[in-house]
């Protein structure tokens, strides 16, 4: 999509594109069927002449065309309209509030800043979450999670190789915004205040991301990519149904993340999850492996392929210091660079890959 | 269940897992297609193998016996897995899989010809023995004798051998493929198990248990070679699970580590204020000059009332230890840095608890600088295969015997390891046990105690329990080297009691 705009750009080419943020769909129209339907509204524009679609992060459709004065955008906004007519007046939105319009290339660099990943801002007005969530409220979370759509809420996050001279992608990182769920399901609770019940909370997280990456489903990935689960989660039945339906063409390319304390919660565990993990080709990783976890866990032993390491300013200063905790240093995904050097200080620095913000 | 097992000490390894085979409940779904279980799988079996047998060319069968992997396996994850991934061949080679009662599987299928061994890699029946060899390597005592595959053809009557020893039905356990730990939770039995905990008396739930140093003595009898050198207040599991969500709450490592946190504040206050009152929770083993050893999460030991505890213990005189879960230690390093200096600058020693056989060879400890290293013993770190167990050694030798103690130590076989490592410090049920017959031996009032009855009673500080006993002076004491008095009693005599 960035590519696009970008050439269109330079070409000076005349494209009209519309965002549909899927993300401010009101919570009443939040569902699985609604977001099909207000999918369904713009379809007219995929029709348009050399129309392209895109599907972004926390659920967006974007579509690009080339006829800038086409009635196009008439009927689909029509149709948006028809969609929301009936809400209740305290729901009431407009579409325009829904849709984002953009004439290339005069306004390309407003739409590339919407193509950029940052958290979402707190609602005006909306106070900030204060509450700490206990027990009951987490097992009413999982109960309400159990068969949520959570494709609005995935994120994903480019893992890059930068060996060569420019980057190139090894896999996507997909993730879903726990604080936006938060938000969305329990306002005013800090949802990760206490990070035992956070922990026990990803569960649930695990089972819908494995439902929503699984083949067959419209947001499962068409390249190699990597899901943050628990141990629990990749011996669990949700994960065998998302394995029996990996197509052959992605085996092998799939990264399990996992988390140093999901590890030792149950080592027996977790050794057994990961020669299951990799009798079925997937490869694993440390998240978050700062220098205090790499001197505790030993990578040999726990056979990991690759770890996350945040690159803090004192790993930037003294990279032999993460040099000295690896078995080798292209198994480290270093994460929180800068966006503009990050890449070339990596390599500089003998490693090979770089999570992407 | 013995009294290990009763307790949980804000430890996820303290709560009982799956019990081995697999505890009663749920049976085995249709979801995996075609599967049989208990007795009409067994005739299922049966039938299916007679009409194998009879046209015997071409087909195969292989027995997975996951009854023999080390307790707690088989753990219902084991059972899904291995059904998954023999599913998945009996779905290739026409096929079908059988499971027993006792968790154990047979697949019966065709075997590959030249061509679709190709196809399928690494489904193929043939490639099974190795891949679940490998699968269970860590959970199996002979990960070779795990499986064993027939030929039809030729071993016909090594596998009719095979079902005919098949063990009955009855006396094993049925199997269940869902975790406890792995649904949701009910949101108004943890709502009640808040309650319950926000309301509880503290001490009702308190279990304490000894740990001691066995002294050098050939030939000694062990009473004598025990000295005791700390006593540890944990929670107790069986006061608090006989409500069946509390005991799913507390399977799950995550939600014990959530409600331990909750308790942490209310214990630091209770032994606080009972520290300045010389009360009857902290006074009977700070006069026998031990340290008293607490289980506290990160966010505990950073707490105002670990600071006030503290500066009593210093005022007191009073010695605390502090043990700290490894999953808790590496969840939070920076936090785990800063409660480590607030440890030491109480002097309270940190213990590093829950290290078990899988998660000893996993990790280096040592670099989290603790002052003791506890090693739940289990018969793995005795029998695995020859290169698990150089792993199980180095591993020891790096921490240093010295620093270990070998936790949970339920049995002989568990000194006997110990002390073939040259480990010293033990705790456990084999040594409550030892304390308690050296109790009874010269109690002047056990004639109607049981050996059962003493252990209970001393390892609790519940009043009512502890009070069912007729000379709860000596409860707290480790009898040594016949340097008791008969008829010793409580309160300041005990000073002759070697302690």
């Amino acid at each position: 999509m960035r590519d696009l705009v970008r050439r269109a750009e330079l070409a000076g080419a005349q494209r009209r594109a519309v965002l549909l943020h899927m993300d401010q769909l009101p919570p009443s129209l939040a569902k699985p069927h609604h977001q099909r339907l207000a999918r369904a509204a713009l379809n007219s524009l995929a029709q348009a002449d050399r129309a392209q679609q895109f599907e972004l992060s926390r659920g967006r459709l974007a579509i690009v065309w080339r006829n800038r004065d086409g009635h196009e955008l008439g009927h689909a906004m029509a149709a948006l309209d028809h969609l929301l007519a009936d809400l209740p007046p305290e729901q009431a939105v407009a579409p325009g509030q829904l849709v984002s319009v953009f004439d290339l290339p005069e306004q390309s660099a407003w739409l590339l800043d919407e193509l950029i990943e940052r958290p979402p801002a707190q609602p005006d007005g909306a106070p900030e979450p204060t509450r700490t969530p206990d027990a009951a409220l987490m097992a009413r979370l999982e109960h309400a999670l159990a068969q949520a759509d959570l494709s609005r809420f995935m994120r994903w996050r480019p893992v890059l190789h930068v060996t060569g001279p420019t980057p190139t992608p090894a896999w996507d990182e997909r993730d879903v915004a726990a604080r936006d769920i938060a938000a969305s399901l329990c306002p005013g609770f800090r949802i990760k205040a206490d990070p035992w019940l956070f922990h026990r909370l990803t569960r649930s997280f695990d089972r819908r991301m494995l439902a929503l990456n699984s083949f067959g489903h419209g947001a499962s990935p068409t390249g190699p990519f990597a899901l943050h689960l628990n141990i629990a989660s990749i011996l669990s039945p949700e994960f065998l149904r998302f394995d029996a339906a990996l197509p052959g063409t992605l085996r092998g390319t799939v990264t399990l993340n996992l988390l140093a304390a999901d590890i030792l919660a149950d080592p027996a565990s977790f050794t057994f999850a990961r020669n299951f993990a990799r009798t079925r080709g997937y490869r694993l990783l440390l998240r978050a492996a700062t220098p205090a976890v790499l001197a505790v866990l030993d990578l040999a032993a726990a056979e990991l392929d690759y770890v996350q390491v945040p690159a803090t300013a004192s790993l930037q200063a003294d990279p032999d210091k993460l040099h000295k905790l690896l078995p080798r240093a292209t198994m480290a995904v270093v994460t929180g660079l800068d966006p503009d050097s990050g890449a070339a200080w990596a390599r500089a620095n003998g490693f090979s890959l770089v999570r992407g913000r | 269940m013995q009294q290990e097992s009763n307790r949980w000490d804000c430890r996820i390894e303290a709560v009982p897992r799956t019990a081995s085979p697999c505890p009663p409940g749920p049976s085995v779904t249709g979801a995996a297609g075609d599967t049989h279980l208990g007795n009409s799988g067994d005739r299922l079996l049966t039938d299916a193998a007679e009409r194998a047998l009879r046209a015997p060319r071409g087909k195969l069968a292989l027995v997975l016996r996951l009854s023999a992997l080390k307790p707690p396996a088989p753990r219902p994850h084991h059972l899904r897995i291995a059904m998954a991934l023999l599913q998945d061949t009996a779905q290739r080679y026409g096929g079908q899989v059988f499971p027993h009662r006792n968790a154990d599987l047979v697949l019966l299928c065709a075997a590959p010809d030249e061509d679709n061994r190709l196809v399928s890699g690494q489904a193929s029946p043939l490639g099974l023995p190795g891949a679940l060899g490998r699968l269970f390597a860590a959970d199996a005592a002979d990960p070779a004798n795990l499986t064993t595959l027939w030929r039809l053809e030729d071993e016909a009557a090594s596998f009719r051998a095979y079902l005919a020893q098949r063990p009955a039905d009855a006396g094993v356990s049925a199997i269940v493929t869902n975790d406890p730990a792995a649904g949701a939770a009910s949101a108004a039995g943890l709502a009640a198990l808040d309650t319950l905990l926000a309301t509880s008396q503290i001490p009702d739930l308190l279990a304490q248990q000894t740990a001691i140093e066995l002294r050098p003595g050939r030939g000694q009898p062990l009473t004598a070679r025990l000295a005791p050198i700390f006593r540890e207040l944990t929670f107790s599991f069986a006061a608090l699970t006989e409500h069946r969500d509390i005991a799913e709450a507390f399977a799950d490592p995550f939600l014990l580590r959530h409600f331990a946190a909750r308790l942490d504040a209310r214990m630091l206050h209770l032994l606080q204020t009972d520290l300045e009152a010389g009360g009857r929770l902290t006074r009977p083993t700070l006069r026998q000059g031990l340290p008293l050893h607490l289980n506290l999460t990160l966010e505990g030991i950073i707490s105002p009332a670990f600071a006030r505890l503290a500066q009593t213990a210093r005022a007191t005189g009073a010695r605390f230890g502090v043990e700290i879960s490894l999953m808790e230690a590496v969840s939070d390093p920076p936090l785990m840095d800063y409660a480590h200096s607030l440890l030491e600058l109480a002097g309270f020693p940190l213990v590093l608890d829950g290290l078990e056989q899988a998660s000893l060879v996993l990790t280096h400890p040592a670099a989290l600088r603790p002052d003791m290293v506890k090693l739940n013993w289990s018969p793995g770190l005795a029998d695995s295969p020859p290169p698990v167990k150089a792993a199980i050694d180095a591993a020891i030798a790096r921490l240093t015997p010295a620093r270990i103690l070998l936790a949970r130590a339920e049995n002989e076989d568990a000194l006997v390891w110990g002390q073939s490592r040259g480990i010293t410090r033990y705790q456990g049920f084999y040594l409550d046990a030892v304390r308690a017959a050296g109790r009874i031996a010269v109690c002047h009032s056990a004639r109607a105690c049981t050996l059962r009855q003493c252990i209970t009673r001393a390892g609790t500080l519940n009043a009512a329990i502890r009070g069912a006993c007729g000379n709860p002076g000596l409860l707290d004491i480790t009898p040594g080297q016949g340097s008791v008095a008969r008829d010793q009693g409580s309160g300041a005599g005990n000073a002759a009691w070697r302690v």
